[in-house]
């Protein structure tokens, strides 16, 4: 049977056998209901923009847009080049690897049928990104609705590329032994592009009049890729020219061109994207909550060999094991990369914000957008816990004991970086030590919370680990009810005194006496738990 | 049916296959035995073409491996079994059915997943399966198309007795029907009589290639001298 026929017949059964589960398992609807109505609501919110335009007065906002389409989409594009002389892009899955390779099909058919399909879907998913965008296009610059099909198609254009480009960027220097050649003209692009961000900002005198005008430089239109899918992407905003429609159709036919080309460079690409794709599907595996993510390690302290001494038998032994991966994966066992670039972010926050306000706002802003990323982040990251492996219940010893020891070294972590944050931002807003102290023990009460969620979760909601799809709603929900108590003392209190720091103050009191009563209850969370 | 001259396959600066060369013939049983690490997969994968290989040549019946005339004479059985999650049971036996144009396959298929009780599975998702399952499916698909030459990387691992009794009765078969096995395996009592010949591994090289007969009586032809015996002996360190 031909490859194309092979493979799209396969392709349509897995079709069929995703709506075949929603029926049987009417459920599952719900996830999918909830992403509509996440996309309906992104729809309307531009709908109605468009309807009651407000008055944007920003005169530079095509500039900024202009300007930030082409900062980060070079930036995009020369990453993902960078990355593609050391690991391939893939379009397939372990499943390819073990039943179609080694069948008697043709690597090239192969190819570019899935490079073609993963193009297809992409042009739709993606498309969510755009509409999430759009408000903030919106807020900032007018948008002529008839063209915005160019824009959505510029903006995709350019995100379509990557794989592709990354794909034959690996496959030339694999096959042509040029791997290291090529990385010195990606880094000679890299340099080329900040000499000329760095003379246009020193010739301009001004860091964001520099910008701007350099990025937006109508020469750099001409330029592949960036340059076209800008244009079209502008179509919308600035006008539409004949340019936009070259430009829309030379983008899309670099796409095809790359497709076509990898389809050329590549007959035994089998090896090449063998660990792309494992990483992939381990990957897929730690969403669903069934493996436990490995700590991207630092490239300098790669395989060091580390050596932690021993705080304690039993239960600590669970310390000892996350203090020694993370020595081997950072910089300390307590303090990392994150912990500079925490102190680095209060710096900054703290110079700007000394400028813009005498009050201590910023303080509270920056803590409250870390709290949010830290629940967002432990929805996310279900899968990176303890209890995914069958030690903790094997262990002897107290409960209570094992729960404080495995998650000790990331608590202490927590504390650090928060400290180091909270002390470096309250001292250049000049905050009372009282204020720092409040919002320090805020940020950490709440992630305990949040990690105390992947204890609870496993008692209250015993099927979520099968559900895998539902498992992050329910987990967000849970820690949603758990961080409730908090919210709504803190909010009363801050609302009578008109004082936010009573506020995170009400808080953090809450969730500490929760976190309390939890671990009181720890033995009969623990007798309730399975291993999944 | 497979010949294998000089192969040497590095990962970047390890040396996972150095300079090793065996030919089989046509109806050769043969184990590849060798400690873990040794580099039996490794070989596997590049004779199946998932690797490259660094030096050396790999025919399958006179052809490239890589080219497609080879991969219609030969199967492979993956050491981890990795099937599509959302196809069913069915649906991955008539996927390899129309991949490898296998004739009568609806036929084929149904045998195979009766003998390795698959029946009541037929309809099941394969992310639904156990990991002994997934095996077994893995195994089916291995052997639909009836090729010349069988590639089994530690097919055992996983099975339950009778899927393991299965296999060896198919090996058997496989065995009178003149076609050539390779059977890497760490069970070495599940293939010690049914190969005619081993090959042991070990960091990477082929230490020993013999018939069995001419191994057991290199070790004084004692009937009660095992294959696990000989093992022990050929691979331990200086
Ligand atoms: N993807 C890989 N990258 C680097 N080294 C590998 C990789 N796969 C296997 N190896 C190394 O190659 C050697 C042979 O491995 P393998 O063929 O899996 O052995 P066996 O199947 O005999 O147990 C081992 O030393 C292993 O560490
Ligand atoms: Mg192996």
């Amino acid at each position: 049977m031909n490859e194309f026929k092979l493979l799209t017949k396969k392709d349509g059964w897995i079709i069929k056998n995703h709506f075949l589960e929603i029926k049987n398992n009417p459920k599952r609807l719900v996830i999918y209901l909830l992403y509509l109505i996440w996309i309906g609501s992104l729809v309307l919110n531009v709908m109605l923009r468009y309807r009651h335009p407000e008055e944007t007065n920003m005169q530079l906002g095509p500039q900024i847009l202009g300007a930030g389409f082409v900062g980060f989409g070079t930036v995009f594009i020369l990453y993902f080049l960078y990355r593609g002389t050391k690991e391939s892009s893939t379009f397939f899955n372990m499943g390819d690897v073990h039943l179609l390779f080694p069948a008697p099909v043709s690597p090239k058919k192969v190819l570019v049928y899935s490079m073609a399909k993963q193009s297809l879907l992409y042009f739709v998913l993606y498309g969510i990104i755009v509409l999430a965008f759009m408000p903030m296009i919106m807020n900032v610059a007018v948008i002529n609705m008839q063209y915005f099909p160019f824009m959505y198609c510029g903006f995709i254009g350019l995100l379509l590329a990557i794989e592709p480009l990354k794909f034959f960027v690996f496959a030339l220097g694999s096959k042509f032994g040029v791997r290291e050649q090529l990385q010195q003209v990606i880094l000679a692009l890299i340099a080329i592009f900040c000499l000329y961000l760095l003379g246009s900002i020193i010739s301009a005198g001004n860091l964001a009049q520099g910008l701007l005008q350099s990025l937006n430089a109508s020469y750099l239109e001409y330029l592949p890729v960036i340059g076209w899918s800008k244009v079209a992407f502008m179509t919308a905003i600035t006008g539409y020219s004949t340019y936009s429609v070259i430009a829309l159709v030379l983008q899309f036919l670099f796409i095809v061109c790359s497709i076509v080309l990898s389809y050329n460079a590549a007959d035994d690409y089998y090896e090449d994207i063998l660990n792309a794709t494992e990483k992939r599907s381990l990957r897929k595996k730690r969403k669903e909550g069934s493996e436990k993510a490995q700590r991207t390690s630092l490239p300098f302290s790669k395989r060091k060999n580390v050596n932690v001494s021993n705080t304690g038998s039993g239960p600590w032994a669970f310390f000892w094991r996350s203090r020694v991966e993370y020595s081997r994966s950072d910089l300390h066992p307590f303090l990392g990369l994150w912990t500079i670039i925490f102190l680095l972010a209060g710096i900054g926050i703290g110079f700007y914000g000394s400028k813009q306000t005498d009050g201590l706002t910023p303080l509270y802003i920056a803590n409250g957008i870390i709290a949010y990323i830290i629940f967002i982040f432990s929805a996310a990251n279900s899968g990176q816990h303890e209890l995914t492996k069958p030690y903790i219940f094997l262990i002897p010893g107290s409960n209570l004991l094992k729960i404080i020891s495995s998650s000790l070294t990331d608590i202490i972590r927590m504390s650090l970086n928060i400290s180091a944050l909270n002390i470096s931002l309250g001292i250049l807003l000049s905050a009372p030590p009282l204020a720092i102290l409040v919002m320090i023990i805020f940020v950490v009460s709440f992630y305990i919370l949040n990690l105390s969620s992947n204890f609870l979760i496993r008692i209250v909601f015993p099927n979520a680990l099968d559900e895998k799809v539902l498992y992050p709603l329910f987990l967000m929900l849970q820690i949603l009810l758990l961080l409730l108590p908090g919210i709504i003392v803190g909010g009363i209190v801050g609302f009578v005194y008109q004082d936010p720091l009573l506020a995170f103050a009400g808080i953090s009191i809450v969730n500490i006496i929760i976190v309390g009563a939890l671990l009181l209850l720890s033995n009969a969370v623990f007798v309730r738990m399975e291993w999944k | 049916m497979l010949k294998i001259e000089h192969l040497t396959k590095k990962y970047k600066s390890i040396v996972a296959v150095d300079d090793i060369s065996f030919t089989l013939n046509q109806g050769n049983i043969v184990g590849l035995l060798g400690p873990n690490g040794a580099g039996k997969s490794t070989t596997i994968k590049t004779i199946v073409g998932l690797l490259r290989k660094t030096n050396g040549s790999i025919t399958v019946g006179g052809y490239s491996n890589t080219s497609r005339e080879a991969k219609k004479k030969f199967t492979y059985v993956p050491e981890v079994p990795e099937l599509y999650d959302m196809l069913t049971v069915w649906e991955h036996l008539k996927f390899i059915g129309y991949a490898y144009n296998v004739a009568n396959f609806e036929e084929k298929a149904e045998r195979l997943i009766e003998r390795y009780d698959l029946w009541d599975k037929k309809d099941k998702l394969a992310k639904e399966l156990s990991k002994g399952m997934k095996q077994k499916v893995s195994i089916c698909c291995g052997l639909l198309p009836e090729p010349d030459l069988y590639l089994f990387d530690e097919p055992m691992i996983g099975l339950d007795p009778k899927s393991i009794r299965e296999t060896k009765l198919i090996f058997k078969e496989l065995s009178k029907q003149q076609k050539t096995v390779l059977i890497s395996t760490h069970l070495l009592d599940s293939i010690e009589n049914l190969c005619q010949r081993v090959l042991v591994m070990k960091k990477g090289e082929i230490i020993v290639d013999m018939a069995m007969e001419e191994m057991k009586s290199k070790l004084g032809n004692n009937e009660n001298v095992s294959l696990e015996e000989l093992f022990l002996e050929v691979t331990k360190d200086e």
